[in-house]
């Protein structure tokens, strides 16, 4: 299996992006040339150059360190929101597949309401009433987007329960939640995950947007979302501030399309060429 | 297929009431009373909206009597006013209804009119050129951010070819030009927007509609076609083509919030005076009537979208809207 | 006179473990108005056979070699264009599954329609009305009503007819009929059946009639070839084989027929 995945050259390339990523997170303070809240007054706006490579913002700060920083914000924010989607999603997904009948019906409803206030909208609300914390946007964006993981997880199951090994498991004794948990669950895991790499992708993006709004991290703390505010504000002078960062956000969102492409093709059964 | 539409109203009373529950859910979500962190860190509310705020809310009475006002009043669509003018929210909201609808429909129309043959023509070459180009675009639309493309745009045509405007729907001097020139002028203005607008979507429909197309091809029923002597052209655009935008309209309709969520990034930043620059501003100002109004109009605007499009495809397809004999 | 000569068809599939070989080497002879047999397992390559006639092998399989002499022509050698214009007309198909043989969104009556307006130019009523006519011819009752109706209105038979009308508006020389009535009711099958032999009795047509099962074969065939895995066993006379089958295989195809029964 993991050759077949090897075979899928963009599907790698967009992994090994994410581990350049990643460990941009993990060992920034050693990758970054500068801090990145240190102010230079004397160097604001600089252009890209040998002492700084991908110029300085409106304070003087190093660019390029503040994405390195930045990368930990964007990735631990995508991988705790979607843990939070998928963790909500399972539960009930696998309760509404599994039990069938009212609970099932209740659940859907509630998925179909939720689908539809716009995301973003919803988002931006709530977060106006809690007041923007990075903690806050994890949750508001992992509460928002588990629905789509509930309705794979459900549909999983209602194939999966029908199988034998259920059935035995359950003339042996088994409770259902063991049932649920120990079977049904790790079977649906495959849609699961292509559903997840390409939901880190799409709360990078989202997270990135309500910092450019001004409403997601809020500086000093770099997120790649909030460089680009600058960006706005100094249009057709900084061209750095812009291209840089959105060059970031779009090739990482990428990878994890990508990867999500990879994983489909392994986890599902291919069209025939 | 009247009987069907009256079941599908009856079937969304449930959903409408679960928006206002949610919506009343979000309203409480502040710790301590709604209206404290609101007012009291807001010094820009006067006492008298504060109390006026805490009258509308019915903070004195048990929550379900809250929620039994909250529902009359959404039903009315009384929101209250604005913290920052103190008008109407509804009135705020009317005002500026208008100019987002434009733009997301013609989004549609846009997204309807290049994803679709997008599609098509990938499904046939598959794995041809076009398609291959087909599906990088297809990448690039889901991985761009929306706000970082439009200030591409906007620096590449706005700025440095000048050829678009980057802000608002009129020129300043908007009222000496004659209507055709009138015309013209917010046509001008809005082609960034829509653009932005339909970017994110026309990828995703195009790749759906690709996957539908492939798997309608493989159908008897297009062997039957073909054996039957029809041009390659009748088999593929008359035959697989119905079939296979069938789903699409389903999903067309399940863009709508997306659709209306990202206005506010792009009506930000083009300066366009529609719901959501109205929402993002009433969000910075913590204006909280209006960020309820417009929430709940939103997902007002999409159960109604959702609701079109359900109507559509059981139009276009006639085994729903033909019933079976008995 | 022959009407249709298939030699040394070759139909195979690319598979990772290599080529998995559907059809090698079928050669058989229909003369003009003969009711020819196709018998065999599922499996044996029978469908590929009679689709490769008419080119509509789809991928992942392909006509590898072989030729189908047709009016003096190699149907896998002509022109896309000039085998287009033999589909449906002078050579037609009727498949085996009616539900799914129809396209969902489109009335029988214009599907039907559809055939004749391919090859003949005329005005939209007429068209109509020619397959409103056939419609009759195949029993079909209400034909001016099924005409407009969709075909998940219809029953399996009726949709069957419907495929058989369709193949024999534009006088076809030879109608190619793939199982035609297993997907249907046995009773349903009978009247099929008898329907076919009343065409066959009216028209002067060919046909390539393929079946698993030798009952029917045997009903309507008058010579036969059986196949096994993508290699013709035996060909002749339909009494013949019943009685005295000359290859092994067909003789434990007969007996495994007359056990069931």
């Amino acid at each position: 299996m993991v050759r077949e995945f090897l075979n899928n050259k963009m599907a790698v390339a967009g992994f090994v992006f994410i581990t350049i990523i990643l460990a941009f997170a993990i060992f920034a303070p050693a990758i970054a040339p500068y801090n990145p809240s240190s102010i230079d007054a004397k160097n604001i706006l600089a252009a890209p150059s040998g002492a700084h490579i991908f110029g300085t913002d409106t304070l003087g700060r190093d660019i390029f360190s503040r994405i390195v920083y930045g990368s930990r914000i964007s990735l631990s924010i995508g991988f705790i929101a979607v843990g939070i989607a998928v963790v909500i999603g399972v539960f009930f997904g696998s309760i509404a597949g599994y039990y069938g009948g009212r609970a099932d019906s209740i659940i859907m409803r509630f998925v179909d309401i939720m689908l539809c206030f716009p995301t973003f909208f919803l988002i931006l609300a709530v977060i106006a009433i809690l007041e923007p914390s990075i903690f806050n946007i994890m949750v508001v964006i992992g509460a928002t987007g588990w629905m789509g993981v509930a309705r794979l997880v459900r549909a999983e199951v209602l194939t999966l329960k029908e199988r034998d090994y259920v059935t035995a498991s359950r003339i042996m004794g088994a409770s259902n939640i063991w049932i649920i948990v120990r079977h049904l669950i790790p079977n649906a895991i495959g849609p699961v995950m292509v559903s997840a790499t390409l939901g880190i992708g799409g709360a990078i993006l989202t997270e990135s947007a309500l910092s450019f709004l001004g409403i997601g991290v809020q500086p000093p703390t770099p997120s790649w979302g909030n460089i680009l505010m600058d960006g706005k504000s100094t249009l057709g002078v900084a061209w750095w501030l812009t291209i840089f960062p959105g060059v970031f956000i779009f090739l990482t969102v990428l990878a994890y399309n990508l990867l999500s492409e990879g994983l489909r093709d392994l986890f599902e059964p291919r069209l025939r060429k | 297929m009247i009987r069907y539409i009256g079941k599908r109203l009856i079937g969304l009373v449930p959903v409408f009431l679960g928006i206002t529950l949610i919506s009343f859910f979000v309203i409480h979500l502040a710790p301590g009373k709604p209206t404290d962190i609101q007012t009291s860190l807001n010094p820009k509310v006067s006492y008298e909206a504060r109390m006026r705020l805490e009258k509308l809310y019915g903070l004195d009475k048990p929550i379900g009597v809250q929620y039994m006002g909250w529902l009359k009043r959404f039903a009315t669509f009384n929101f209250g006013r604005s913290y920052i003018d103190d008008r109407p929210v509804s009135q705020k909201i009317a005002e500026r209804i208008p100019v987002t609808i434009l733009i997301n429909a013609l989004a549609l129309i846009l997204i309807f009119a290049i994803g679709i043959p997008l599609g098509v023509i990938s499904a046939v070459r598959r794995g041809t050129l076009p398609d291959r180009l087909a599906t990088v675009f297809v990448f690039t639309g889901f991985s761009t951010p929306e706000f970082w493309l439009a200030l591409l745009l906007m620096s590449f045509f706005g700025i440095s070819l000048g050829w678009l405007p980057i802000s608002g729907i009129k020129s300043l001097d908007f009222e000496y030009f004659n209507l055709p020139v009138k015309m013209l002028d917010v046509a001008r203005h809005l082609i960034l927007p829509v653009a932005i607008a339909a970017f994110g979507s026309l990828a995703g429909i195009s790749r759906y509609m690709r996957s539908s197309m492939i798997g309608i091809i493989h159908q008897d029923y297009i062997r039957t076609a073909r054996a039957k002597g029809l041009k390659e052209p009748d088999v593929i655009y008359r035959h697989a083509l119905k079939n296979a935008m069938l789903p699409v309209i389903t999903i067309i309709g399940l863009s709508i919030p997306g659709l209306i969520g990202g206005s506010v990034i792009f009506e930000s930043i083009f300066a366009i005076p529609g719901m959501g620059r109205l929402f993002y501003e009433s969000v910075m100002a913590r204006d909280y009537p209006t960020i309820m109004g417009v929430l709940s109009i939103g997902a007002i605007l999409t159960l109604v979208g959702n609701l079109i499009a359900d109507i559509a495809y059981s139009y276009a397809d006639p085994r729903i809207r033909v019933i079976k004999e008995e | 006179m022959d009407i249709v000569n298939v030699k040394d068809l070759k139909v195979y599939f690319d598979s990772p473990h290599g080529a998995v070989k559907a059809v090698d080497g079928v050669s058989f002879d229909i003369d003009k108005g003969e009711v020819f047999g196709l018998v065999g397992e599922s499996g044996s390559g029978k469908t590929l056979t009679a689709l490769s006639i008419l080119r509509l092998v789809a991928t992942p399989g392909k006509i590898v070699s072989g030729s189908v002499m047709f009016a003096g022509q190699d149907l896998l050698a002509i022109d896309e264009e000039l085998l287009r214009a033999i589909r449906g007309s002078k050579i037609s198909m009727v498949f085996q599954e009616p539900a799914s043989a129809f396209n969902p969104v489109f009335t029988i009556g214009y599907q039907v329609s559809e055939a004749i307006t391919a090859h003949r130019k005329m005005a939209g009523w007429k068209a109509r009305d020619i397959a409103m006519e056939f419609l009759r011819r195949v029993h079909i009752p209400e034909p001016k009503k099924v005409y407009y109706d969709y075909p998940h209105q219809l029953s399996g038979g009726t949709k069957q007819r419907a495929m058989i009308a369709m193949a024999l508006v534009n006088n076809p020389e030879l109608i190619i009929l793939d199982e035609p009535t297993t997907a249907l009711d046995v009773t349903i099958q009978a009247q099929i059946l008898e329907l076919l032999e009343e065409i066959i009795s009216r028209e002067k047509l060919s046909i390539l009639f393929i079946s698993h099962d030798f009952g029917i074969i045997a009903r309507m065939c008058g010579r036969v070839a059986v196949m096994h895995k993508g290699k013709i066993v035996e060909t002749g006379d339909t009494r013949q084989i019943l009685s005295s089958p000359k290859e092994a295989y067909t003789a434990s195809l007969l007996e495994s027929v007359r056990a069931l029964a």
